[in-house]
């Protein structure tokens, strides 16, 4: 399907939503609940808080189904308000600084961050909910959802520089965990 | 190796560190100059190589992960409540101020719409004493006993 083959389906599922056809809320959610839901987690890594946003962000997408407009796809529309709900909590939390101080913000999990963390790998394991918040979007932006680095930077509020050197940082930390992850597979497997 | 070829290396270094293998997601400005440079640099294919086992794993990342069928049945229940059937009369009631008087407005509009159209609705007979209903008080009855 083209791009705008996609977004003449999402125009159309919409458009029934709006119509009363609340059987296309459900296709829609076929679509793109995992995708959006995933997104949320990926930044936030707490299941509840990814809930709450992926939920805020769909009710939106609900809202303004009577004035949609086939100019983009859903995805294009739906990420960027999760994005903006996650660093908002990320934000709250004080989990998120403005300032570009490197590394030592980073550095290891609060308690709180640690017990989430286990209980999102007692389900799935993800090298990305290992990394610092800021790591951790940078990279949920650019890979998962297609921001340039431009755009993202923007996004978190810091310079391009800046962006690169969360990504090179959370790349390289996820080679890590790769590793370790392989030298642990290789110790069950025996 | 010139300055300019040698930023060029370093530059390929850095948007392979921070964005990986694929060269779509490098800088679109920078692109083809870097993907020049991987070109005149052929040792640099190793680390493209590093870089593609992380995006190999990236792109697996969390994809046996669903929403919970909680969430989605609320965002279901959210969609029928704005666009499914009856959400006009939700609409007009579901405002603060007029929820708690929405049962007192709808008897009233009842109550308006059947004497609108159906006046004849309550019995127009007079109430006629029966004779018979009085005499049966439990006084008569008494009465009656006494007489015999």
């Amino acid at each position: 399907m083209t791009e705008n083959n996609l977004k003449d389906r999402d125009a159309k599922l919409l458009a029934r939503l709006a119509d009363g056809d609340t059987r296309a809320s459900r296709e829609i959610m076929n679509l793109y609940l995992d995708q959006a839901f995933r997104t949320a987690l990926r930044i936030t890594t707490d299941r509840g808080t990814a809930e709450d946003i992926t939920q805020e962000a769909f009710i939106r997408l609900w809202k303004a189904a009577n004035e949609w407009e086939a100019r983009a796809r859903i995805s294009t529309w739906l990420h960027p308000v999760i994005h903006n709900l996650a660093i908002d909590h990320l934000r709250k939390q004080k989990r998120l600084s403005g300032a570009e101080v490197p590394e030592q913000e980073d550095l290891s999990p609060n308690p709180f961050e640690a017990t989430a963390q286990m209980d999102l790998q007692r389900n799935v394991r993800s090298g990305v909910s290992e990394l610092p918040p800021r790591q951790r979007l940078a990279i949920t932006l650019v890979h998962f959802d297609e921001c340039t680095g431009g755009e993202a930077a923007s996004k978190m509020g810091i310079t391009v520089e800046a962006l690169e050197s969360l990504l090179s940082r959370g790349r390289r930390k996820l080679r890590d965990f790769l590793s370790l992850e392989q030298l642990r597979l290789r110790g069950d497997g025996r | 190796m010139s300055t300019t070829a040698d930023n060029q290396v370093k530059r390929l270094e850095q948007v392979l560190a921070s964005y990986g293998s694929d060269p779509q997601k490098w800088p679109e400005a920078e692109r083809n100059m870097l993907l020049a440079a991987l070109d005149t640099h052929p040792h640099f294919r190793a680390f493209v190589q590093m870089e593609a086992v992380v995006d190999d794993y990236l792109s697996h990342d969390l994809e046996e992960l669903h929403a919970p069928s909680t969430l989605s049945a609320r965002l279901q229940q959210e969609a029928e409540r704005l666009h499914g059937p009856g959400s006009f009369w939700r609409d007009l009631f579901g405002t603060e101020i007029l929820r708690p008087t929405a049962g007192l407005l709808t008897a009233a509009l009842l109550g308006i719409l059947i004497g609108w159209y159906s006046p004849t609705i309550m019995p127009d007979d007079e109430v006629r004493f029966d004779d018979l209903a009085i005499s049966k008080t439990i006084l008569d009855w008494g009465q009656e006993n006494e007489n015999g």
